[in-house]
């Protein structure tokens, strides 16, 4: 039971660290990404790739240490995202949805198939990963410490960039774009830095995640996944960091719940329509939510 | 080699074109990208296999008036009753979700993030109640076999394939003649251009939006249709062509129906020739590199209707 | 000329503006009479434009009526206006570029049930320069060219009542000319004209009334010839902001 509690907490916590990504990117920035679980690939992908011991079927065999390959999977993510958000951010804002949506579609695919680099449909499996030599408990609740005080570092660092000047003028931005072009600030370049930084904080969410399972794998980041972080945030109320961290916790509560209900409740042969029920839940959950909030996505007008 | 890939780019681009065309008329009227566009396509395909599915025209020796082959073609005479039944549905369930959902959130923001948000979330529930009602396994509306037809330069084609492109011309100029002859057709390109300039002519442009509904969804249906007929009937099916749909319209130009033809048809061009030298696996990617070129370098596309956005 | 019965379409007390916490029109009321040029002037940001496309229906109204030859139609959609016989020429944005001139007529005559190509004759002879060009798409004209469109597209429903949004608007001195013996010519065959303008001179030449607006609300109203030599239209020509005289009701003054 324990140990039930300390994985559905470290994964619940390694997900508010993307909810919080998309959160600088919607509820601050005012951006749509459609394409969320794309960059979470990156970042998981990036670090297997980067840490995996030296391999025959592998083409990167630098074993980098976790805390290096870490930090470089963010790096790639950087840079995925500034080439889409480049593309899109002085153009119209569902061109953006689109081209994210493009990129994650792409990313599957490639992860799918690039063999040597990604371990195709099988994926990477071994990611050597710190604690491993505490054994099972001690890496559970070790992995489960770092990623609190991650999370609870993207927090406090987010808050403090939100009420710094720049966070000011990200959320003038948002209220009315062509009164702070007129006073002179760069809008495209605010507005790219928020998507690179919330990018960047979905890169690590996915690091951690294929750190924490130790494989990686395109089953592992579904399209779905992009569904479940948007549900995280619109249901925190988005805008609001705290809010996000919330969310992600009820949603992801929902999520396992939902799988125990149905693989308790449906005959075997419809367990694999389960996951289209769950779908289904979290669609709904998107659109619902989307017509009784009165002020549709905006939640509060505060990002704290 | 390349004379079969580019005969197959202009067979299967007729089916993205009708689909990028209901995508086009979203952008520029309903003014938002509709991610749940793909998806209409396959309500389509599955409403008209559900028709052929009851008429028992999908399994291996199917025979009857419905079933029975017309000529060298795979389908029977129920295929256009289970056309049009998938257009109603098509269109039925365009304007109920526009009722339920999209009037309401457009009526409360005139931000299209909101409409984009909301086709995101029922694409979502669109896509898995067919697969919950229909399952993960792919299915065809027949189990017949054809005979592949004999073209110049030793290109095969089958005989669907030709019909296919053939019904599409002809929807394609019917379409053409609608929106340059009629009444209705001229009123829906002056509510792409410009809405009030349109209501302050007399232009009820809620009218006009059910319309686009009814146009769009029509044509989409007719695509999935197609795509089963040609392909398959997969439920990830619209998902799959979303992307080549947005990307053909973006390349055309938003609003322009001869320009996302075009795109489509360059899309599937290109995705059939780079297929003679990548691996077919990588396909889906090629729309997606198309798209990101016309982002950097002609966004407005390459047909923009002059003085549009 | 005209006492108030006359008048063909009556605003009381309008307000308006884009969100209803900040109405950008306080309280505006006018009249106008078939046959008669009402022009608005006033210094930029007075609000004559918010107030013109508010008695178009394309901005909303937040109090007041309006009513057309005695009908309350506060609140009607602008897609309804012009079947009342309401006809309106945005200042920008109007013509459409993409569609032909011929369709940009069609398109006024859009609630045409019959009579269609009699409206599109009589079009085409009013402005020969469109007959010319018929086939040329919008964006293909000049300046000029697109004006007499704009105009000719909202008369083809033969309204009663024509609101103009600034016509001479980045037009030479020439085709304001043309414009603006054409809007005459509109108000002489007995359609009732209001224009906003920003060419005082110009505006208050052709015109039988203006109002000035200043701050949105109306400062000041009279008869065009009185106008022009009144000091207040003197500081606003030569560019400085004029305090709000106290307002005169508009509705029924005569010269």
């Amino acid at each position: 039971m324990l140990s039930y509690l300390i994985f559905f907490v470290t994964v619940a916590s390694i997900l508010s660290i993307a909810t919080l990504g998309l959160n600088l990117q919607w509820g601050v920035s005012g951006q749509f990404n459609a394409g969320v679980v794309g960059f979470v690939a990156v970042g998981g992908y990036g670090l297997a790739i980067l840490t995996m011991p030296a391999s025959e079927q592998l083409l990167v065999r630098l074993n980098l240490p976790f805390g290096v390959g870490l930090a470089a999977s963010l790096v790639v993510c950087a840079l995925v995202a500034l080439v889409v958000g480049l593309a899109t951010l002085r153009l119209r804002s569902d061109y953006l949805a689109i081209a994210t949506f493009g990129i994650a579609t792409s990313i599957q695919l490639l992860a799918n198939n690039l063999e040597p680099l990604t371990g195709g449909s099988r994926g990477l499996v071994g990611i050597p990963r710190p604690f491993e030599t505490l054994g099972p408990r001690g890496f559970a609740l070790g992995y489960l410490a770092m990623v609190l005080v991650l999370l609870a570092a993207v927090y406090a660092g987010l808050q403090a960039l939100l009420n710094s000047p720049w966070g000011r003028v990200q959320r003038a931005l948002r209220e009315d774009e062509t009164v702070c072009a007129a006073l002179g600030k760069n809008v495209v370049r605010f507005r790219l830095t928020a998507f690179v930084l919330g990018a960047m904080l979905m890169g690590l969410s996915g690091a951690l995640y294929a750190g924490f399972v130790g494989t990686t794998s395109p089953s592992e980041f579904m399209p779905i996944m992009t569904f479940q972080i948007w549900a995280m945030l619109i249901v925190g109320g988005s805008g609001n960091n705290r809010g996000a961290i919330a969310g992600s916790f009820v949603i992801w509560g929902l999520w396992t719940f939902s799988g125990i209900a149905i693989v308790s409740v449906l005959p075997p042969h419809f367990q694999a329509q389960g996951g289209a029920v769950q779908a289904i839940l979290i669609g709904l959950i998107l659109v619902v939510t989307l017509l009784l909030r009165p002020r549709g996505l905006l939640g509060a007008r505060h990002a704290t | 080699m390349i004379a079969q890939a580019i005969v197959d780019g202009f067979l299967s681009g007729a089916v993205v074109a009708l689909g990028a065309i209901g995508v086009t008329f979203s952008l520029a009227i309903l003014r938002f990208a509709n991610f749940s566009h793909g998806d209409l396509l396959s309500l389509g395909a599955y409403a008209a296999l559900f028709v052929l599915l009851m008429a028992g025209s999908t399994v291996p020796g199917a025979s009857g008036a419905l079933s029975t082959p017309i000529g060298p073609f795979s389908f029977g005479w129920g295929l256009p009753l289970a056309i049009v039944f998938g257009m109603a549905v098509a269109v039925a369930i365009s304007l109920l979700l526009d009722r339920l959902v999209y009037r309401r959130l457009r009526k409360r923001s005139a931000d299209p993030l909101t409409l984009v948000f909301a086709s995101f979330g029922l694409a979502l529930v669109l896509r898995n109640i067919l697969l919950l009602l229909f399952g993960p396994d792919p299915h065809n509306y027949s189990s017949e076999i054809q005979m592949a037809v004999r073209l110049p330069g030793r290109v095969l084609v089958m005989p669907d394939q030709l019909l296919v492109f053939g019904v599409t011309l002809v929807v394609l100029a019917l379409l053409w003649f609608f929106l340059q002859h009629t009444r209705y057709g001229i009123a829906m390109r002056s509510v792409a251009e410009n809405p009030m300039l349109s209501s302050i002519a007399g232009i009820d442009i809620a009218g006009t939006v059910r319309l686009t509904w009814i146009v769009s969804a029509t044509l989409a249906a007719l695509a999935g249709v197609f795509y089963g007929v040609t392909v398959q009937v997969r439920p990830e099916m619209g998902l799959n062509l979303l992307l080549p749909l947005f990307t053909a319209a973006i390349i055309g130009g938003v609003g322009s129906v001869s320009g996302a033809v075009l795109g489509a048809l360059l899309i599937s061009l290109c995705e059939n020739l780079f297929t003679l030298v990548i691996p077919s696996t990588y396909k889906p990617m090629i729309a997606f590199v198309l798209l990101l070129l016309v982002l950097y370098f002609r966004p407005q596309g390459l047909i923009a209707p002059k003085g549009q956005r | 000329m005209n006492g108030a019965a006359a008048h063909l379409l009556a605003a009381e007390s309008v307000v308006a503006g884009y969100v209803p916490d900040l109405p950008i029109v306080h309280g505006v009321s006018l009249g106008v009479g078939p046959g008669e040029i009402l022009v608005i002037l006033g210094p930029n940001g007075a609000g004559k434009s918010t107030l013109v496309k508010s008695l178009a229906g394309v901005v909303p109204m937040f109090g007041g009526r309006l009513r057309l030859a005695g009908e309350d139609i506060t609140g009607t959609p602008a897609h309804r206006l012009s079947a009342r016989g309401i006809g309106f020429v945005p200042q920008t944005a109007n013509v459409f570029t993409s569609l032909t001139v011929d369709e940009n007529l069609r398109i006024g005559g859009y609630l045409l049930k019959t009579g269609l190509r009699e409206r599109l004759d009589a079009a085409y002879a009013r402005f020969p320069d469109l007959a010319q060009r018929r086939r040329h798409a919008g964006h293909a004209l000049s300046g000029g060219q697109r004006q007499m469109l704009a105009i000719a597209r909202a008369l083809m429903t033969a309204p009663r009542l024509l609101l103009l949004d600034e016509p001479s608007a980045g037009l030479s001195p020439l085709m304001v000319s043309e414009v603006f013996g054409q809007v005459r010519q509109i108000a002489d065959s007995g359609i009732a004209v209001l224009m906003v303008e920003q060419n005082v001179k110009a505006g208050l030449r052709i015109a039988d009334r203006g109002l000035i607006l200043v701050n949105g609300r109306a400062a000041h109203t009279g008869a065009a010839a009185q106008l022009r030599d009144d000091p207040l239209i003197a500081q606003l020509y030569l560019g400085k902001h004029a305090a709000p005289v106290a307002a005169h009701a508009a509705v029924g003054v005569s010269p």
